[in-house]
């Protein structure tokens, strides 16, 4: 990964070549009790930089997923919807080279799943690889990027005509 | 819509402490009271035998005899002379055979046919330095006087046995203590660990290494020790104070008089529970985060 074998890297170095990588799980599980803010800040507070370094560049990003207004309140509050938008600018807040969701629009209504599925493509735009997981193949052949099929334990890319559809 | 307490600071990742958290404190509180009290009761024993040994071993009895055509006022005027110029001895005097020392020889054994054939020579030894009875004894048998020295040591024997019994019982005591301790905490940051295992891979997944995690666990956990501890050594010191002041009269009141409420033995506590709480919580923290665990 990266160009390097993971399976001879040091727990260490496994912990920082996961800082390249920004998750997104199906159920996005958060610190109950920290804010929605402190939420989408905790990938740049673990790495160990300061508050005032990454302060801004979290406001910012919760802004862009629309979340600015719930900046200080709870995930509880949240919305399923909103919930997941929480889970992009927290998976994206370190600035990763690849990005992995798992069903990220999945049980969402169509017009937030629409909003996920937006901002991940802006991330893309932005430089990042993004790698999204769905069961909904109308969805992904729909989003217009290439898509790889899973079955049986093995990949493989579906034919072009299916994903070069306009975007 | 529920909203978090404002603040500059980011919050605690872990936020409260679990129920494993609350019955290690529990414990640490009840273990550190059981040790303080018997490093209280340990302290009092040494104190007690020091101060016994010292006001015992600074005299001696010795019962001398004479032999021959020597009397036994002259053999024990003799041994008075001798007996000076033994270094450790500061001075020897003969006591006054009308004052029942008659009876005092033959609590010693200085038994003799003739009770006037036995008289008492009383020794003072210099401070801190007394003078072993068997030294004393050689020296008064080189110029052929026949002595039984008593250096008290008899009556002070069961008592040092009694205190050494008390100071190793103590000392038993503490370390059991301690390693009770260091399970609590190390059982308690496990069970936190393993209850909050979605925040651990959360955390993992965000990027933290092992040891800041890890280090995220034992902060509190070590922290809560140090405080329980504390307050488990105040409980005993309120309580050993309260004893010696206001107690029920009871067979144990012979040690109140050396019972004492000490600041030097109650610092060390909280911070060698910290020291064997760290150890317990790091060795847990390795355990947890171990590949496969």
């Amino acid at each position: 990964m990266f160009g390097r074998d993971t399976s001879a890297l040091s727990a260490r170095d496994r912990a920082l070549l996961r800082r390249q990588i920004g998750v997104i799980i199906q159920a996005p599980w958060f610190i109950e009790h920290l804010s929605v803010r402190e939420n989408a800040a905790i990938a740049p507070r673990v790495t160990g930089r300061r508050t005032a370094d990454y302060d801004s560049d979290v406001a910012e990003l919760l802004a862009w997923v629309g979340l600015a207004k719930q900046a200080e309140a709870l995930p509880a509050a949240l919305s399923p919807g909103e919930r997941r938008r929480l889970a992009l600018a927290r998976a994206v807040a370190n600035r990763p080279e690849l990005l992995l969701a798992d069903e990220p629009a999945g049980d969402l209504e169509p017009a937030e799943g629409a909003r996920v599925l937006k901002l991940l493509s802006e991330i893309h735009r932005a430089g990042t690889t993004v790698l999204m997981a769905s069961a909904d193949q109308t969805l992904a052949v729909r989003s217009g990027y290439p898509v790889l099929h899973l079955q049986g334990g093995r990949i493989g890319m579906l034919e072009p005509a299916l994903y070069m559809a306009p975007r | 819509m529920s909203v978090a307490e404002p603040r500059r600071k980011p919050g605690p990742i872990l936020g409260r402490g679990g129920r494993g958290r609350a019955i290690a404190i529990i414990a640490v509180v009840l273990l550190t009271y059981a040790a303080a009290l018997a490093t209280i009761v340990a302290a009092a024993a040494a104190r007690s035998a020091e101060t016994l040994s010292a006001r015992l071993g600074d005299d001696a009895t010795i019962a001398v005899w004479g032999a021959g055509l020597e009397s036994a006022d002259a053999a024990a005027a003799r041994a008075q002379e001798i007996l000076v110029g033994v270094p450790g001895v500061k001075a020897a005097r003969t006591l006054d055979p009308s004052s029942g020392d008659g009876l005092i020889a033959q609590l010693m054994g200085a038994t003799a046919a003739n009770p006037d054939q036995v008289r008492l020579v009383a020794v003072d030894f210099a401070p801190g330095a007394p003078v072993a009875g068997g030294r004393l004894e050689s020296t008064l048998g080189a110029s052929q006087i026949q002595a039984k020295v008593d250096d008290h040591s008899w009556p002070a024997s069961p008592t040092l046995d009694a205190a050494v019994g008390a100071i190793g019982g103590g000392l038993i005591l503490i370390l059991l203590v301690l390693v009770g301790v260091g399970l609590a905490v190390s059982w308690a940051t496990k069970r936190d660990m393993a209850t909050r295992r979605p925040l651990v891979e959360l955390l993992r997944l965000s990027g933290a290494t092992d040891p800041f995690i890890a280090r995220l666990f034992r902060g509190p956990v070590n922290w809560a020790a140090f405080w329980a501890a504390t307050l488990g050594v105040a409980a005993a010191a309120v309580a050993t104070g309260a004893w010696i002041r206001y107690g029920a009269a009871s067979p144990l009141d012979a040690l109140r008089p050396v019972l004492r409420i000490d600041i030097a033995w109650a610092l060390p506590w909280p911070l060698a529970v910290v020291a064997v709480a760290a150890l317990g919580s790091w060795l847990a923290g390795r355990a947890a985060l171990k590949p496969g665990s």
